[in-house]
């Protein structure tokens, strides 16, 4: 599991003032978990992924992964334990053909070359890239160099993997549908899920949402407890989904909308749910 | 005016799965330096006519087209002709006789035979070298490269850090070339004109592109040392290599027979 107690982290600028990144973070993720982060660009989220792959280090306090503290000493056994996968392939794709890509990390540990071929061959199947393991990368499309990447970082068969905003340059059904195939490895192979993004709608997809701001989690629950909070989630300057936001609106007029709204077809049910009595008098206005 | 890769054959890898390019890489490397050696050492019209026979007998194994190949070379050889015209010219040894004489330029026998060996040792490197590239591919090459540069590695020359870089800077390539494109799109679409005005205002025009270029190359480098980082690339001791190069008897005797050819052509 991931556990961060009491986590601050500044950025040493020039000569000025050290700029905080992480306030006093406290944080504990399980093992095989399933957790989206949100916040907003500067929010200390692309801190915190750094600090889980001991890019950086804590200023203060300990943050753990599996009980090994995140030091400089111990960063190549943290690196075994976290994958991650950046926001564009083309930044982490390190070799020039998918399979040799995506056997770059196994062979950095120097495996014995049988279970390279093995985690390789597993890689591309789970996401379905057998077919094109002989590509030279450049030929692919910028979806199928996402799959690349993490087929990368799962055949490091690691303990938790990250991926840091791996969607944003995705067209919008690419994104949700890479995201159900990471949700299904994490079913398969019981490795915990992080998703750090600013799409709501990719969040709703996950158990747990964690909302940063300002170098501190300032929110934690499950993405409908979470998104409920619709005014606070504004205030800190993160757009709530449509449908949740309608259906906070609705609500607050009198509508009696059933069960947690967060994506379209939840909102489309709860109002084909409702009986003609349900609506108040002054909610038929405009 | 940025297609830059479309029109020219040297560095590509064609696939024709040929039996040339299933000859172990290495081999094909050996071959090929060889070759290189050899041309410095032949230096006559028949060495050449010999080693070029040798070639284009691989380039019908190869099964890449003949005219493939030839379109794709045209400005080398329009280079190439130019450069030679010049060579006789301004040939200044031994003349028996000249053909032609005007001021310091001339045209003699020797010239025009000097220049012609010029020009068939130029084509015949032009050639191997492309063929090469043409036949291995990219993986290979560079795998090959490194297996064969490995005892340099005794002598603490990071070749594995060195073949790695190369890797690298080849990958960005497209990427480079794609970013560049959008860069030169979105200018346009501002009102700048590329293709107009003269080669000075040209030139400046470019500087535009290559400043965002470079910036970005900075940041990129950036995130990929980052991501290298979390995927344990810790230099290139202790790794293990996926490919496995096996050369077998068929490839040892395409050596010796690139080697015998080159030795007969040279003495010959």
């Amino acid at each position: 599991m991931i556990e961060l107690d009491g986590v601050s982290f500044a950025y040493r600028t020039g000569e000025g003032d050290a700029v905080p990144a992480l306030r006093d973070l406290d944080l504990s993720i399980e093992s095989g978990e399933r957790v989206a982060i949100i916040g907003h660009n500067g929010s200390g989220k692309s801190t915190l992924v750094k600090l889980l792959t001991a890019i950086q280090y804590p200023t203060e306090g300990e943050a753990r992964i599996d009980g090994v503290p995140v030091r400089e000493e111990n960063q190549w056994t943290i690196r075994e334990k976290v994958a991650v996968v950046f926001q564009d392939p083309d930044d982490q794709i390190v070799m020039t053909r998918v399979a040799d890509d995506v056997a770059f990390g196994p062979e950095n540990l120097g495996l014995p070359r049988d279970e390279i071929a093995e985690r390789v061959a597993l890689a591309l199947e789970a996401l379905g890239l057998e077919s094109i393991s002989e590509t030279p990368i450049e030929d692919l499309s910028p979806g199928q160099k996402q799959r690349v990447a993490i087929a990368g970082a799962l055949a490091m068969r690691p303990r938790f993997l990250i991926l840091d905003e791996p969607t944003s340059l995705l067209p919008a059904p690419l994104a949700t549908r890479l995201i159900q195939t990471v949700k299904d490895l994490n079913r398969r192979e019981g490795m915990g899920v992080l998703h750090v993004t600013h799409s709501m709608p990719e969040a709703a997809l996950f158990d747990r949402v964690i909302v940063m701001d300002e170098g501190r989690a300032v929110m934690t629950g499950t993405p409908a407890g979470v998104f409920r909070r619709v005014d606070e989630l504004r205030d800190i300057g993160l757009d709530v989904p449509l449908a949740a936001s309608l259906a906070q609106r609705l609500r607050s007029r009198g509508i009696p909308l059933k069960g947690d709204i967060l994506t379209d077809a939840d909102l489309r049910e709860a109002l084909s749910a409702l009986a003609p009595g349900d609506y108040p008098a002054e909610a038929s206005g405009p | 005016m940025l297609e830059l890769q479309r029109n020219v054959v040297f560095g590509q890898f064609v696939d024709t799965g040929s039996v040339v390019h299933r000859v172990d890489a290495r081999v094909k490397i050996a071959a090929a330096a060889l070759c290189i050696v050899a041309s410095f050492l032949i230096d006559d019209l028949l060495g050449f006519g010999l080693a070029l026979a040798l070639v284009v007998g691989i380039q019908a194994l190869s099964r890449i087209p003949l005219g493939f190949f030839l379109r794709g070379s045209a400005f080398f050889f329009g280079f190439l002709v130019f450069i030679l015209v010049f060579q006789v010219l301004f040939y200044t040894g031994e003349a028996s006789g000249y053909l032609w004489r005007w001021g310091i330029l001339s045209v003699s026998a020797e010239g025009l035979y000097t220049a012609g060996v010029l020009g068939l040792r130029v084509v015949f490197l032009y050639y191997i070298t492309t063929l090469l590239m043409l036949t291995t591919s990219l993986v290979d090459l560079t795998n090959g490269l490194e297996l064969l540069l490995s005892p340099l590695q005794k002598i603490r020359v990071p070749v594995n850090e060195l073949v790695l870089v190369f890797v690298i800077a080849v990958k960005f390539v497209p990427i480079f070339i794609e970013e560049m494109e959008r860069l030169a799109r979105a200018q346009t679409a501002r009102g700048v004109p590329f293709d107009e005005g003269g080669a000075v205002t040209r030139a400046r025009r470019l500087g535009r592109l290559l400043v965002p270029i470079f910036i970005n190359g900075f940041a990129r480098a950036d995130t990929l040392t980052t991501a290298m980082h979390t995927r344990s690339y810790r230099g290139g001791r202790n790794r293990t290599k996926l490919r496995v190069m096996k050369a077998g008897p068929p490839d040892w005797l395409a050596l010796a027979l690139v080697t015998a050819w080159m030795l007969a052509a040279w003495q010959l």
